[in-house]
């Protein structure tokens, strides 16, 4: 037997390296005599100046340690609930200790553990273990109080209209804030670890009944392959679990709005929330929901379907804008109305740089004004917009160096890449902006639209947990069609829009109107 | 990697390489910026005293604004370069000569033929312009009373170039169906006729339309005025505007109307071998003066002065038409309404169409005016 497992365990560190934190040698029952464990556990913990270890004598005669991590875990608890009424309580007999733990002390959560390993995971993770001098087990006592900022305002994605909510760093807020407004027990949260260190609490959520049971799977798959060191942002999941990793497109959403993770779980897609980040993963997901703003859904229809437009139609200016001028005026000068080349060419006069260099150029100086303004304190980052807009929209126009129809079209593709709703889309079109203006400025109009037509092929080529990327555009649903043009009326949205085996999300026939139960 | 075949990464990184290089090798190879070119807007061909043919481009210069100085808002102006040569390639070689810039026709939206080219023949231009890609089929051409060069230098206020003007004449005029495209056509065509507007220079500072050139083949034949450009126009059911006058029978003083709206039919007819063409117009149109004092409260004022309307437009479609008849040069458009009704005739018809069927044939005309808006008066 002993042969055997040393021999799977070669095996194991051969294919992967060893994780302390699930040694073997550590899935070790604890033993009865409370000085072998002070040592272990000491051991284990050698050089960890925040892990306290206190020895104390229940009653004045049994021997107990209770080892917990400064800040992580409940002090005055601990103070006041296990170490007060043990100290005071009289009892010669480990027995009655137990049945004193079991029927008095006042914790939630008292969980007998049996070996090291997790008595270490326990300690690291901020709860406190009680070791009992002639016990097998040691208690993992619930009195976990982690620091934690308030539920406010998601930064990352204000709304006017809705709720002013955003996910924080602590899973377990997070569980709670979605529990709070689905309070239905068939929304499920599933947990598990990942990170060989870090041991990140990640949680699956989805709505029983709801969800697609084989994209859950798939999701559950994913992440059960994951198997690195660290899991610190829900970024480092996205990528290793997506489908396509070389794709400059997200194929999973973050949100830190709990309304929106709501909505997608009510969708039928499942949800991942990481501890240790707001933002909440979502799948899958298809091209169209990346323009879908969260406020569509609480605006009325006529003005979200108006918006959504708008948004469709600069989403696409943000990517071609800047490509389209350079080809149209460096190769198809004939295509651009005659009176407007006329305007073109007075404000090209004198201007040495062809206009790709000039683009580009301009191109770079906004990325860097907007990086600039995103990485620096708000009070300076606001001078350096100042700055960068005046020397870019003024300076280099009358100094001749970039003529003033680049500076509108740059100005424009910029403003135009703010309305993209979700952060992770509108870097795609950032970053996908420059080879296609590369393109257009070496092939012109040839290479634009070819360059088009191999991003629609890609993007019909992308799949997002199985579900192809254009849907319902591509295969067409057209039942499917209500929120990607328009967003329908509520009382018309009938069905979910990812396939599952419940589809009907609401009763027929809810338009309201003054015969539907007004007066009377 | 050395000598053994490219592996894995290395194929993919070679690839790559491949594919950038390919952005830098071919160059920009039809990129033309725009402070590179010569921005031509109109191009006049003219034949000189000595039979040469002479080529006038007419040049847009852009400006920034500042750099046009003078405190004037100006965004550019206009230079115009002239050239002789035996044919028009080779003068445009002369005139690429004088410039810095490559010449770039992309624009050139107007075309001016002076009149003794187009006496002559316009043939070679046509040829010329077909011929080359980069030219605009869709420039709008004129005939002119003089020399191009000097339509081109006349630049009428509140415009930067002559070609905007001509351009805004004809757009006016609803002259811009009158395209290369459309006299090429209609030159090689069944009736083997067109007619292009006719610009002339009025005054230091003003360019004027003046009726419509008629073309047989190639050649300028006849100059229409005023009168028989708006009568050929409405047969042509093309739009036109124009104002028709008339004499009330028992009435002193004239009445006056606008016509605003026709619609013409054109109804070919085959009797034997003996073609007849029957032209049924009706026409919408606003009474803009009375001269008479007749009351128009009553309609059947109205009506005489639709009676009279209808013989005064009769008259003018009818001389029109002898006139055009007289030039031997199909204008109308019949040749091919009679080639699309009678096809298998066609091929018989059409050797004789100018010569002899088109001059002789029948020519019903039918007017009927429909007056509205007699105004906020009963006078």
């Amino acid at each position: 037997m002993r042969g055997f497992r040393g021999f799977r365990r070669r095996k194991d560190e051969r294919k992967t390296p060893v994780i302390p934190s699930t040694r073997e040698d550590l899935k070790v029952s604890i033993y009865r005599d409370l000085e072998k464990n002070h040592r272990v556990m000491k051991d284990l913990f050698e050089r960890c100046y925040d892990v306290n270890f206190r020895i104390f004598r229940i009653g004045k005669e049994i021997e107990a340690e209770i080892i917990y991590v400064d800040n992580m875990a409940h002090i005055d608890e601990i103070n006041t609930h296990i170490l007060t009424p043990l100290m005071r309580k009289s009892c010669s007999r480990p027995e009655e200790v137990e049945e004193f733990l079991r029927e008095e002390l006042p914790a939630v959560y008292v969980k007998p553990v049996e070996t090291f390993d997790e008595c270490a995971r326990l300690v690291s993770s901020g709860e406190p273990v009680l070791f009992i001098d002639g016990w097998r087990r040691a208690l993992n006592l619930g009195l976990r109080q982690l620091e934690k900022r308030a539920v406010s305002d998601p930064e990352g994605e204000p709304v006017i209209r809705g709720p002013k909510e955003g996910f924080i760093e602590s899973a377990q807020t997070n569980t709670a804030l979605l529990r709070r407004r689905i309070q239905s027990p068939q929304l499920k949260l599933e947990e598990m670890r990942l990170g060989r260190y870090t041991q990140t609490r990640v949680i699956i959520a989805y709505m029983e009944g709801i969800v697609n049971e084989s994209v859950l799977d798939e999701v559950k798959r994913r992440l059960e392959r994951i198997d690195v060191d660290a899991v610190l942002e829900s970024g480092v999941i996205e990528e290793l679990i997506e489908d396509n990793p070389y794709s400059p497109f997200p194929q999973i959403h973050f949100t830190e709005r709990v309304d929106a993770v709501c909505a997608d779980l009510l969708s039928g897609r499942v949800a991942i929330i990481t501890d240790g980040t707001p933002d909440v993963l979502v799948a899958p997901v298809s091209f169209p929901a990346f323009l879908q703003a969260t406020e569509d859904y609480y605006l009325r229809s006529i003005y979200a379907t108006a918006v959504r437009w708008l948004r469709y139609l600069l989403f696409f200016f943000s990517l071609v804008a800047p490509s389209f001028y350079v080809a149209t005026i460096s190769f198809h000068p004939e295509a651009v109305p005659t009176e407007q080349l006329f305007t073109f060419a007075s404000s090209r006069e004198r201007i040495p740089l062809p206009t790709i260099v000039e683009t580009v150029l301009m191109e770079l100086a906004f990325e860097a004004v907007r990086e600039a303004g995103l990485r620096l304190p708000k009070l300076v980052g606001s001078a350096v917009t100042i700055v960068g807009a005046l020397i870019i929209g003024e300076a280099a126009v009358t100094a001749g160096i970039v003529s003033a129809p680049v500076v509108i079209v740059v100005a424009l593709t910029g403003i135009a890449s703010f309305t993209i709703p979700r952060y992770s889309l509108g870097f795609a079109m950032r970053v996908l902006r420059f080879p296609l203006l590369l393109i257009s400025g070496a092939f012109g109009m040839v290479g634009f639209s070819l360059s088009l037509i191999a991003l629609v092929i890609h993007l019909a080529s992308l799949r997002s947990f199985g579900m192809p990327y254009l849907s319902p555009i591509a295969p067409f649903r057209p039942k499917q069609m209500k929120d990607v043009f328009w967003r329908t009326f509520w009382w018309k949205m009938g069905t979910r829009p990812i396939q599952s085996t419940n589809i009907h999300r609401q009763a027929p026939d809810q338009k309201p109107g003054p015969e539907r139960g007004g007066e009377h | 990697m050395g000598a053994g075949p490219i592996k894995g990464g290395g194929k993919r990184a070679l690839g790559l390489l491949l594919i950038a290089s390919l952005l830098i090798l071919p160059g920009c190879w039809d990129r033309k910026e725009l402070n590179e070119i010569a921005l031509i807007r109109a191009i006049g061909i003219d034949r000189a005293e000595d039979g040469q043919i002479e080529v006038s481009l007419l040049q847009a210069i852009p400006q920034r604004a500042e750099d046009a100085g003078g405190g004037e808002k100006t965004g550019g102006t206009q230079r115009v370069l002239t050239a002789r040569s035996i044919n028009i390639p080779e003068a445009k070689e002369k005139l690429q000569q004088m410039l810095g810039r490559e010449i770039f026709t992309g624009h050139q939206e107007v075309v001016v033929f002076g009149e003794r080219f187009a006496r002559a023949g316009i043939g070679e231009a046509l040829d010329y312009m077909a011929r080359q890609p980069q030219v605009r089929l869709d420039a709008v051409v004129f005939v002119c009373d003089g020399s191009p060069k000097e339509i081109f230098t006349t630049i009428p206020l509140a415009e930067i170039t002559a070609s905007e003007s001509l351009y805004k004449l004809a757009r006016v005029e609803g002259y811009t169906e009158i395209s290369v495209m459309r006299v090429l056509r209609e030159v090689t065509g069944d009736g083997k006729s067109t007619v292009i507007p006719v610009v002339k220079k009025t005054g230091q500072k003003t360019l004027s339309l003046d009726g419509l050139a008629l073309f047989r083949g190639e050649r300028m034949v006849d100059h229409l005025d005023r009168k028989s450009k708006e009568a050929l126009m409405w047969i042509r059911n093309e739009y036109t505007t124009g104002t028709v006058n008339a004499r009330i029978r028992g009435e002193k003083g004239y009445v006056a109307m606008k016509v605003n709206r026709t619609k013409t039919e054109l109804i070919p007819k085959l009797k034997g071998k003996k073609p007849r063409m029957i032209i049924r117009m009706t026409s919408e149109n606003v009474l803009s003066y009375n001269g008479t004092g007749m009351n128009l409260y009553y309609p059947s004022n109205m009506d005489r002065i639709a009676r009279a309307m209808e013989s005064e437009l009769q008259k003018r479609l009818r001389n029109t038409v002898e006139k055009v008849r007289r030039d031997r040069a199909d204008a109308f458009g019949f040749a091919e309404l009679f080639h699309r009704e009678y096809p298998e005739k066609w091929a018989r018809m059409k050797k004789d169409w100018n010569e002899r069927l088109f001059p002789q044939m029948d020519v019903d005309i039918e007017v009927r005016v429909k007056l509205r808006w007699p105004g906020m008066t009963d006078k």
